[in-house]
């Protein structure tokens, strides 16, 4: 067995009871004999998109896909589950579509569900910002949460879809280079992080910061989750960099890392800045990310940051949905190819891997596709034999487009990952990332969710067939073949909410905004009791006030 | 029926309407007030003296009703499941997983122009926004045969604001409905476009808002220096906005008028802002079409005779299934309709039709067994989504002692599940 999170990498047994691993079983205990097998805990996905309007905008939008980016409801769970994963969270969904959402993962089988809500243009959220306000902001999340039944908090591009709906399209005076790579950016693009904002001294770093502390002021189980402005813009690992200073010490996840690793100053010079962001996580601790790995072939790009998805509209000429969403958020829908022939593409697929390569302490980095941006997540047995087999990589890396080698660091990597690390960046990191104490591991009280593989397979080939998929207990796929479709539970945090008169006075206020900039009605807007078919409520940390 | 309350949000219309008030009635809604006239119209014909399931036009119990219309789906070769414009979104999900199961295929009913707007965006894309987002921002509009501050006032009233911008001022194009004298808009700029015009008009506005000028003095019968103006006022805007309604898209050249609204709109959005969104085929078509999407991959059209989901827009359109007949049974479920004149005649009874709904789709004949149920957003609870894509409560208003359409669907998926139990067995 491997279980990273209790320090077990041995021949052993698990035990099973009641959907639960525990201690010790009675003799007479059925024994399913797993000898010769690989057993780990089942996979934990911390930032997919498989559910909520966004997702079925995509679908309406791409019917070519054919469902190679975007499959079912039913078949998002049954893929997931075939592949050993038994968690997933939905990363981005607008607290207005949450009702939707809620339905969509109720209809995904066998995995549990969880989703983060989207804060970090919320205009109601930043009104309180800027009257200064850090109590109301506070009570504001926590109202949000409970009414989407969500589990956390993400910001995408803090302040800049707002930007965007107010007609900047580039933020802070920079110039993002068009597909023509013509243009260059007229002023360093960290400083997009203090621009002005919609109101005075509402930037993007401001905002950062006070999500980010009023996530960690609620006690929530999972960090601030952040897609970091500046998405898929050549230079823009200056962004990220200053983000992360920005942060000082405040709890985040910054997601999809690899869209906010880039050097150059045009798509045509695109190349990596990789070793220098992880350099810099590797000497501080704290920080963690997933990688937002690309594969190459096609794949479906939905994201909240509207103004990066107008921008890859116009860089390739693919059609674009776009949906501004009122008070909240926005998105923007692109479909979209990886080659290996596209040099930007190729720089794309190296730097994801040089992330993953580069952060030593495997706790600290999630393996993820951003599914489906940057590919489906069906492509996880193919990245974990690219990390685990680097002259697999080095033969991808050999026949991309000629120039890749100059552009990144990719080649210089020998490292190649073990199981153990494998099974850390694919259940145990992101289950302690996400606070979930039952997941991602085989100790006591841990969910009987459970995977047993062939390890005499290649990598890839041992964890795209899994021998055996156990959910809370029960068998759900053998050798690719499911089972049973069990429902599944959906995860959400319950933070702390001010009681009495305080209460009722917050929640007259956010009433007065619906009245004012909502089309539909305060009383309809909760997700109600009873919506979500089997829920479970992961508590807040305690929190030193 | 009693009164369980009086005010009522309704949904029908499939866009962010006002409040109606429901004066006390015996047997119904009674006339309702408030709302928009599509509203007023659906929940002021919910009549519960129509009440009980019919069976060859005769009365039947719920349960024979039940058992009749699965034999009818269950010996049927070619199955087809229409309507779900007036259910709940669950409903439409029920639905797809039915027609799944008997091995037939399922479309959602909307107007000709709902398709053609669906053909632009899966060609084009759309740059869009939700209704809310438009009223907020938009400082100018350009309404495109519809004028919906006439029915839906709030859409558009007051100055454009956000919780962190000051009001400001809102204009507005009108391309007036066919239907309506120009004399009568209200509008800072009139683009009185005859009849049949609008893709060249589109078209003329697009390529001048791009700097282009088009040959001519009119375009569509509007004078040329019209629509340059209109095109400078889009490309002023700070947000602009165009909204068109499905009639504009109806005709044959409907695909064309979508995608030249929608090209406009995403030109504009190289330098400004520009939302552009069609106001949608009313009702939860677009609810319906995301739960077969989510079960399927497709918005409807899809046929699982094949044991997939499989998506043929010209294979299983129920514009060809209906209006040739192409099925032996048919499920109609929450349809409103008019349904092709070829199901009014039914050489042969055929195909046979199963009805389930608040009440039978305009144009249908008596079908072979009719299951009256509640109206979702009057009498039944549940969820629906406006064009917008913006999902909505529903609640139950009336109680009423109808069936809820998903019970009565729940029912029928059993009763089907029985009998091909049974009949394997």
């Amino acid at each position: 067995m491997i279980d990273p999170r209790n320090r077990r990498s041995e021949v052993g047994d698990v035990c099973l009871r009641d959907g639960r691993v525990v201690d010790a079983l009675p003799a007479a205990a059925p024994v399913l004999e797993a000898r010769h097998l690989v057993v780990m805990p089942g996979g934990v996905d911390l930032h997919t998109h498989v559910a909520g309007p966004s997702v079925a905008a995509a679908r309406l939008l791409c019917p070519e896909d054919g469902g190679r980016t975007l499959p079912t409801l039913a078949e998002t769970g049954r893929l997931y589950a075939r592949m050993g994963y038994t968690t997933i969270v939905e990363a981005a969904v607008a607290p207005l579509g949450a009702r939707a959402a809620h339905a969509d993962l109720d209809a995904i089988p066998i995995v549990d569900k969880a989703l983060l809500v989207l804060l970090g243009n919320n205009e109601i959220a930043l009104g309180f910002l800027a009257e200064g306000r850090p109590d109301a902001l506070r009570e504001y999340v926590a109202w949000v949460l409970e009414a989407a039944r969500a589990f956390g908090v993400k910001a995408a591009s803090p302040g800049g879809v707002e930007a965007w709906k107010c007609g900047l399209h580039d933020r802070g005076g920079t110039q993002p280079a068009d597909a023509s790579g013509a243009a260059a950016p007229a002023a360093p693009l960290e400083t997009i992080l203090d621009a002005p904002g919609p109101a005075p001294g509402l930037t993007p770093r401001r905002i950062v910061q006070a999500l980010a502390g009023a996530v960690r002021d609620l006690g929530l189980p999972h960090p601030l989750h952040l897609h970091m402005n500046g998405l898929g813009v050549p230079g823009n690992a200056a962004v990220a960099l200053a983000t992360f200073e920005a942060l000082a010490g405040l709890p985040a996840h910054v997601t999809h890392l690899q869209y906010h690793a880039y050097g150059g100053r045009t798509p045509a010079g695109l190349r990596s800045r990789a070793a220098e962001i992880t350099a810099w996580i590797n000497a501080h601790p704290g920080l963690t990310c997933d990688a937002g790995q690309v594969v190459f072939g096609p794949a479906t790009t939905i994201s909240a940051d509207a103004a990066a998805q107008h921008r890859l509209h116009r860089a390739t000429g693919r059609k674009w949905l776009n949906l501004d969403i009122e008070v909240e958020s926005g998105c923007g829908i692109v479909p979209h190819a990886y080659r290996e022939s596209h040099l930007v593409s190729a720089v794309q697929w190296a730097i994801g891997l040089e992330i993953l390569l580069g952060i030593e302490d495997p706790w600290r980095v999630v393996l993820t596709t951003d599914h489906p941006n940057g590919g489906p997540f069906t492509s996880y047995p193919h990245i974990i034999r690219l990390l685990m087999d680097k002259p697999f990589r080095d033969g991808i890396l050999a026949r991309s487009h000629a120039r890749l080698k100059e552009r990144t660091g990719l080649q210089g990597l020998s490292r190649q990952y073990s199981l153990e690390e494998i099974a850390v960046i694919t259940r145990a990191a992101p289950a302690r990332l996400l606070g979930l104490e039952s997941k991602g591991h085989l100790g006591p009280g841990a969910d009987a969710d459970l995977v047993l593989y062939d390890p005499s397979a290649d990598p890839e080939r041992m964890f795209a067939n899994p021998i055996a998929v156990i959910k809370d207990g029960e068998p759900v796929a053998r050798e690719g073949e499911i089972l049973r479709e069990t429902p599944g539970r959906t995860l959400r945090a319950a933070p702390p909410r001010a009681g009495g008169r305080a209460r009722t006075a917050f929640e007259k206020e956010i009433r007065d905004q619906f009245e004012a900039y909502y089309t539909v009605p305060f009383e309809d807007y909760p997700v109600p009791e009873g919506a979500v078919r089997r829920e479970q409520v992961v508590a807040a940390r305690p929190v030193a006030r | 029926m009693r009164r369980a309350a009086a005010r009522l949000r309704p949904w029908f219309c499939g866009l962010p309407c006002g409040e109606m008030r429901l004066p006390a009635a015996r047997g119904g809604a009674g006339r309702a007030e408030g709302g928009c006239p599509v509203c007023r119209e659906e929940v002021g014909s919910f009549r519960e003296e129509e009440a009980g399931p019919r069976r060859g036009g005769a009365p039947a119990s719920l349960e024979e009703a039940i058992a009749a219309a699965a034999r009818i789906l269950l010996t049927a070769r070619a199955p087809f499941v229409y309507g779900l414009a007036r259910s709940a979104t669950e409903t439409a999900r029920r639905a797809a997983a039915l027609a799944a199961a008997l091995g037939g295929g399922i479309d959602v009913e909307a107007p000709p122009g709902a398709r053609a707007d669906r053909i632009a965006l899966q060609t084009f894309g759309l740059p869009g926004a939700t209704f809310g987002e438009i009223r907020n921002r938009a400082d100018l509009v350009l309404l495109w045969r519809c004028d919906p501050r006439a029915t839906h006032p709030h859409l558009l009233a007051g100055a454009p604001r956000t919780p962190l911008q000051p009001p400001g001022t809102r204009r507005v194009i009108l391309l007036p409905p066919a239907a309506e004298p120009p004399s009568r808009a209200r509008a800072d700029l009139l683009l009185a476009a005859i009849p049949g015009s609008d893709l060249e008009v589109a078209l003329a506005l697009r390529a001048m808002a791009a700097g282009r000028r088009p040959a001519g003095e009119t375009i569509g019968g509007v004078p040329a220096a019209a629509v340059r103006q209109a095109a400078d006022l889009l490309r002023a805007a700070r947000y602009a906005a165009i909204l068109w309604d499905t009639a504009a898209t109806g005709g044959p050249d409907g695909p064309a008028v979508a995608s030249a609204l929608t090209l406009l709109a995403r030109d504009l959005n190289a330098a400004g802002r520009c939302a552009a969104r069609p106001l949608g085929g009313g009702g939860n078509v677009a609810g319906a079409a995301t739960a077969i999407l989510g079960a399927t991959g497709s918005p409807g059209a899809v046929g699982f005779g094949s044991g997939r989901p499989r998506f043929a827009p010209g294979e299983y359109d129920a514009g060809r299934i209906l209006g040739e007949a192409l099925c032996d049974a048919l499920l109609l479920v929450g349809a409103r309709g008019p349904l092709p004149a070829t199901l009014s005649r039914r050489p042969g009874g055929a195909p046979r039709i199963v009805a389930l709904g608040p009440r039978l789709p305009a144009g249908a004949a008596e079908p072979d067994v009719f299951i009256p149920t509640g109206l979702p957003g009057l009498s039944e609870e549940g969820e629906a989504m406006r064009a917008d894509g913006v999902p909505v409560r529903l609640r139950a208003t009336l109680l009423t002692r109808r069936p809820a359409e998903r019970e009565v669907l729940a029912a029928l998926e059993q009763a089907v599940a029985a009998g091909r139990g049974s009949a394997v067995a």
